[in-house]
């Protein structure tokens, strides 16, 4: 099939709003976790729970399980129900004839619910919750701070740029 | 008192920061020669990664990066009070961040996120290979255990596939975009429904065109693709180019 469904033309207009400011916190991890200016010998940072965040989210591992569960959510696709696939091409229509009754688990949903699960309670509103959950991990922060700092040498080399001290 | 730095401007430029800063602390300026720090008091360390101070951290950038260039640094720099922010980052990399305000005087950070549903994803990738249609009817109705092999061969395909339409996404992007942009920074996606994700250092005189080079790229994806576009904001993706090397090429 020489069409490629995701990116054929759709005629739908356009509408794209640009966002003056990171919206949300996912943006804003993005931006400031660990991208910008650094003076390492003072970053002193708690990295409780956002550390994990960005290694589960960060690597799609190629490993059996994830093919698995890949496997899983094809196989549950509904693919007859295509609501917001216009567009697709009209072979795939008759492939699926009943079954497939499930909605779609994404297949690596667990990350997405990592994200949520880090993040529902730790809003404003529950600051003194958070804080409490985070207190006791405060002693392991500046491990984490180093072992978070091996694993990234672009940091390294940009300190070294900044020609900050040693 | 600890001093937590959020990003280097230009002296004498009569920016008012924002009253609110990492841990409700008050901002203010630490001026040494050209160069000014954005610092608050930090009165509790170390400071916390969570959604309030890191919110607060972006918050502050943002309120600078309107009308003047702001080198961001990183989230949670402590230094040990505000003579050292004058001294060690200030006055030390004077000449460095000085040339690094001038390379990106002009220039805001654009960034551009495709994304798509899982499912959508999938079914699209289902419908361009017939193989992968034709191994996902032959496993259906079929038990588990016996089929075990082939279910780890099509999921592997499909990853690859999905991989496929990550890097095709990009480039297509890149080559929308990259006309209107002086930089490109590709970075992988964050999370399983990003297909692309990335950054266009583009001078603020250019903004409406980029903004309409983004709009004419939406209008031609697949209405499954949403397209996340942010900005402007400080060169978070950038300031680490080395000066003189390649950020001269576009300055």
């Amino acid at each position: 099939m020489a069409t490629t469904a995701l990116t054929s033309r759709n005629g739908t207009g356009g509408g794209v709003v640009r966002t003056p400011n990171p919206s949300g916190l996912a943006d804003v991890i993005d931006l400031i976790l660990d991208k910008g200016l650094v003076i390492d010998i003072y970053v002193r940072v708690s990295l409780v729970g956002i550390e994990l965040l960005t290694i589960d989210a960060r690597i799609v591992v190629a490993s059996v399980d994830t093919y698995l569960r890949f496997a899983e959510a094809v196989n549950r696709l509904d693919l007859e129900s295509n609501r917001d696939q216009k567009n697709l091409p009209e072979m795939i229509d008759g492939l699926e004839e009943g079954g497939a009754e499930k909605k779609t688990k994404g297949a690596l949903e667990g990350a997405k619910d990592t994200f949520s699960d880090l993040f529902s309670s730790d809003d404003d509103d529950d600051e003194d919750e958070d804080d409490d959950r985070q207190e006791g991990e405060d002693d392991d922060g500046d491990d984490r701070k180093r072992r978070r700092r091996r694993r990234q040498p672009a940091n390294r080399r940009r300190r070294e740029r900044a020609g900050s001290r040693e | 008192m600890d001093a937590y730095v959020y990003g280097v401007i230009a002296a004498g430029a009569g920016v008012r920061p924002p009253d609110e800063g990492v841990d409700d602390q008050r901002v203010e300026l630490v001026e040494h020669g050209e160069l000014a720090a954005l610092v608050s008091d930090a009165p509790r360390l170390p400071v916390k990664a969570n959604r309030r101070n890191l919110m607060a951290h972006s918050r502050v950038l943002q309120s600078v990066i309107g009308g003047r260039c702001v080198l961001p640094m990183r989230f949670g720099v402590v230094m040990p009070d505000r003579a050292a922010v004058a001294e060690e980052l200030l006055e030390q990399n004077a000449d460095w961040l000085a040339s690094q305000l001038r390379v990106f005087e002009t220039y805001v950070e654009l960034d551009v996120r495709a994304l798509c549903r899982e499912d959508d994803l999938l079914r699209a990738v289902v419908a361009e290979r017939p193989q992968l249609a034709e191994l996902r009817e032959s496993l259906r109705g079929r038990p588990g255990p016996a089929t075990h092999y082939e279910r780890i061969r099509l999921g592997e395909l499909v990853a690859s596939a999905v991989a496929e339409k990550r890097e095709e996404l990009t480039e297509r992007t890149v080559e929308a975009l990259g006309p209107f942009a002086a930089a490109t920074k590709r970075s992988d996606p964050t999370h399983e429904e990003m297909l692309a994700n990335l950054a266009f250092l583009v001078d603020r005189g250019r903004l409406p065109e980029f903004d309409a080079a983004v709009d004419a790229l939406d209008s031609e994806l697949d209405e499954a693709i949403r397209l996340h576009y942010i900005g402007p904001l400080p060169p978070h993706n950038f300031v680490d180019v080395e000066a003189g090397t390649e950020a001269q090429a576009w300055a």
